[in-house]
């Protein structure tokens, strides 16, 4: 940890002439909470591919049961009738049972950390910006996107674009529920990631196909405007206690942890990152330089108002600069 | 891109001012909750996350709960006897056919039905083995699926 003087007037709304020593992180912090993330990622893409490979060729465990939709899918049809939905094993009901139970405790850490088609996303997202980099005209069309995705039209269309995740979770859980069958299905790109062997041109590979497009330009397309098994997550991610807290007293308001947030949260305008949209991937806080500025924290209510960490005097009124503009 | 409000706010705090002013309908609010919070070190959350899951699912298979194949033996504590996969007793009605279950076991359930119906209905080569799965015929044939195969079995049930 090394302590360096910041002057906080950089940030936005501090004061200019407020100086607050903020402890500062070692840079190979950030790396190491990235890489634990990238490794967990790999690691569960190469169970679910090896599962896929030997589905395809020897006809052997569904990788598609590996998949917690459909335990939520089916578990309506479960309870009532005590059959299982086609396509669900009861690998899918511990599955998706397990996913609740992550939920409630750390949020949207399955989609962040574990989640296969999250990981393609990222991959292919990556992979678009290594190669828009190195071509002028696509480049500059990224830009213009990522410029606009800051003007005020933008976000709200991204805003309605959101709430499909419900739609696609109502129809998913509901359909399911009366029809007996998955419908979601025809539709799943998971599926059509499954079965890319077979080349079979399907809603579902229509789907798929534009999901990775889109994630040429776009982070976690998917994840953000249809995936109903995040917003499964996000209902129950609701209640849980745990989420990352943001220290403003210990905040540089660097705009590092927004810029880093593939959900484009707005973190540095919040105390605590209790977004529904939130994939707990822990991005933001390997971003963030400050020692202090953001962590992972257990909040348990209490009636009395309380700091949740002790300031000086100064912090205070960093903390009050910074805050304002909430 | 910073929003026109920051802007402004920004060129007001950067002012040479001796005291912080708080703009005019603007409150200032410091990182203060009615919650109680404590810091979880992040290597002990993540980790705790990895293992919540591991430990489920581990628990899950010892209690022999975990069935990802047919050719696993579907030990469904949820299912009815008879409703398990291959091996099981045989369907007593269309509505019990299940992916899971041979061609065989559907032709032995339901006598009049021949097993090149099923597979022509399934969209199979005629030579295709009895001891093959419907789930898998119907991934293979994209023809029709299981509910609509019941609903077959029950027209030919009926006549």
């Amino acid at each position: 940890m090394t302590m360096q003087e910041e002057r906080t007037g950089s940030s936005p709304g501090a004061a200019a002439d407020v100086r607050v020593r903020v402890p500062r992180r070692q840079k190979s912090w950030g790396s190491k909470v990235r890489w634990a993330r990238h490794a967990v990622q790999g690691v569960l893409v190469a169970v679910v591919g090896w599962q896929a490979v030997g589905y395809v060729t020897s006809g052997g465990e569904s990788a598609e049961a590996w998949c917690p939709l459909g335990g939520f899918e089916g578990a309506w049809t479960m309870l009532t009738t005590g059959r299982t939905v086609a396509h669900v094993h009861t690998s899918s009901l511990v599955l998706a049972g397990t996913v609740l139970v992550l939920a409630l405790v750390g949020r949207g850490f399955f989609c962040g950390w574990l989640c296969p088609l999250g990981t393609l996303q990222e991959m292919v997202h990556k992979a678009g910006r290594a190669v828009t980099n190195r071509v002028p005209p696509l480049r500059r069309l990224r830009r213009r996107l990522e410029r606009g995705a800051g003007l005020e039209r933008w976000r709200r269309i991204d805003g309605v674009l959101r709430c499909g995740r419900w739609l696609v979770m109502a129809w998913a859980i509901i359909g399911a529920a009366v029809t007996g069958t998955m419908v979601f299905r025809v539709a799943d790109p998971w599926i059509a990631l499954l079965m890319v062997a077979q080349f079979e041109i399907s809603l579902a590979f229509v789907v798929l196909v534009a999901t990775i497009v889109l994630a040429l330009f776009i982070q976690r397309p998917f994840c953000r405007y249809a995936c109903p098994l995040g917003a499964v997550q996000s209902l129950a991610g609701k209640l849980s206690p745990i989420a990352v807290q943001r220290d403003a007293s210990a905040c540089l308001g660097c705009d590092l942890c927004n810029q880093a947030c593939p959900m484009a949260i707005p973190v540095n305008n919040r105390t605590r990152v209790t977004d529904t949209s939130c994939n707990g991937c822990l991005e933001c806080l390997a971003a963030c330089p400050s020692q202090n500025g953001l962590a992972v924290t257990l909040a348990i209510p209490t009636l009395r108002a309380r700091r949740s960490a002790p300031a000086t005097e100064p912090d205070l009124q960093a903390a009050t600069a910074s805050e304002i503009m909430r | 891109m910073r929003s026109p409000l920051r802007a402004s706010l920004r060129d007001a705090t950067t002012a040479p001012v001796p005291e912080l002013a708080i703009p005019r309908g603007r409150r200032a609010v410091p990182t203060q909750t009615r919650m109680y919070t404590r810091r979880i070190p992040v290597a002990m959350y993540v980790a705790a996350l990895l293992l919540l899951p591991t430990l489920m699912v581990a628990g899950f298979m010892s209690a022999g709960l975990w069935a990802n194949a047919e050719t696993s033996a579907t030990a469904q504590a949820f299912t009815p006897p008879g409703e398990t996969g291959a091996g099981a007793e045989a369907p007593a009605a269309p509505a019990d056919v299940k992916g899971s279950m041979t061609v065989q076991q559907v032709v032995d359930a339901f006598p009049p039905i021949t097993a090149a119906q099923i597979l022509g209905k399934l969209g199979a080569q005629l030579n295709t083995p009895t001891s093959s799965q419907l789930k898998t015929l119907v991934e293979k044939g994209n023809s029709i699926d299981i509910p609509a195969l019941r609903t077959w079995l029950q027209e030919q049930g009926a006549r």
